[in-house]
């Protein structure tokens, strides 16, 4: 059980912990979202898809550079909430599964004490980032007072219904995508 | 100070300390690793990569798709 545990990777338990926080939230979109990952996620673990690509596939600039110039016309030009905006979104699950779905190597080099420092670092920021979004949410379901416990989407929503702020949000959505899936990125 | 003050401004915050920490990882790599290098590292497991693909995918959902339960 021991080296189940320090073998977990804690994704597992943040996508479990999503999927029951939805749940409590009664989000269907969230909980259909979280719940399916998590289950995908959870057959990882347990060795059920194994298969995939030998290697991530190596993809030129140019259709990267068309996948996004295309999804950002779009995504901008349709109505926010709209049936492009969700066909949009929705191809990008295969696309995403095509480039991520390839099997781990069988050998993980050790990190240099930097590498490690940055992921500590790093998945502190994104920690507390989360818990003070949660504080907010948890104040404005206890109190039903949005104005003074503002989530991040409190805030973004009007934001994202002006056409420059939704082009700001577009542009770094789609380029820190390409950014942090890496798939120009030196191996 | 109030509450929705603080919030908003921890939120600003933390947008300035990760474009900060991103600084320093391209400055100093001796002391932090660059964000990319990083990434290269956790994007190892297929099961982190699947959990960034769909936490950054959910984001896009979240703000231009779906509609936010208050």
């Amino acid at each position: 059980m021991s080296v189940f545990v320090r073998g977990l990777n804690p994704w597992v338990l943040i996508f479990v912990g999503l999927a029951f926080f939805h749940l409590w939230r009664q989000s269907p979109q969230d909980i259909i979202i979280f719940g399916g990952s998590a289950l995908l996620i959870l057959t990882q673990v347990f060795g059920k898809t194994s298969w995939g690509f030998a290697q991530q596939p190596q993809i030129k600039p140019l259709p990267i550079a068309l996948v996004v110039l295309g999804a950002s016309a779009a995504l901008y030009v349709s109505e926010r909430h709209g049936v492009v905006n969700f066909l949009v979104l929705v191809v990008f699950i295969p696309i995403g599964f095509v480039l991520l779905f390839y099997r781990d190597s069988a050998v993980h080099p050790v990190p240099k004490r930097q590498v490690l420092r940055s992921r500590w670092v790093w998945t502190l920021w994104a920690g507390l980032f989360a818990l003070v979004e949660l504080v907010a949410y948890i104040g404005s379901k206890l109190s039903g007072d949005l104005e003074r416990y503002p989530t991040i989407s409190v805030l973004l929503d009007p934001v994202l219904d002006e056409p420059i702020g939704r082009a700001v949000f577009i542009a770094l959505w789609l380029v820190s995508g390409v950014y942090l899936f890496g798939v120009r990125r030196p191996k | 100070m109030s509450f929705d003050a603080i919030l908003v401004a921890s939120y600003l915050g933390f947008v300035a300390v990760g474009i900060a920490l991103g600084g320093i990882g391209r400055l100093n790599p001796s002391f932090i690793a660059p964000l990319g290098l990083m990434l290269q590292f956790v994007l190892r497991h297929r099961i982190t990569r699947i959990a960034l693909f769909m936490t950054w995918w959910w984001i896009g959902w979240h703000f231009l798709v779906g509609v936010t339960v208050r």
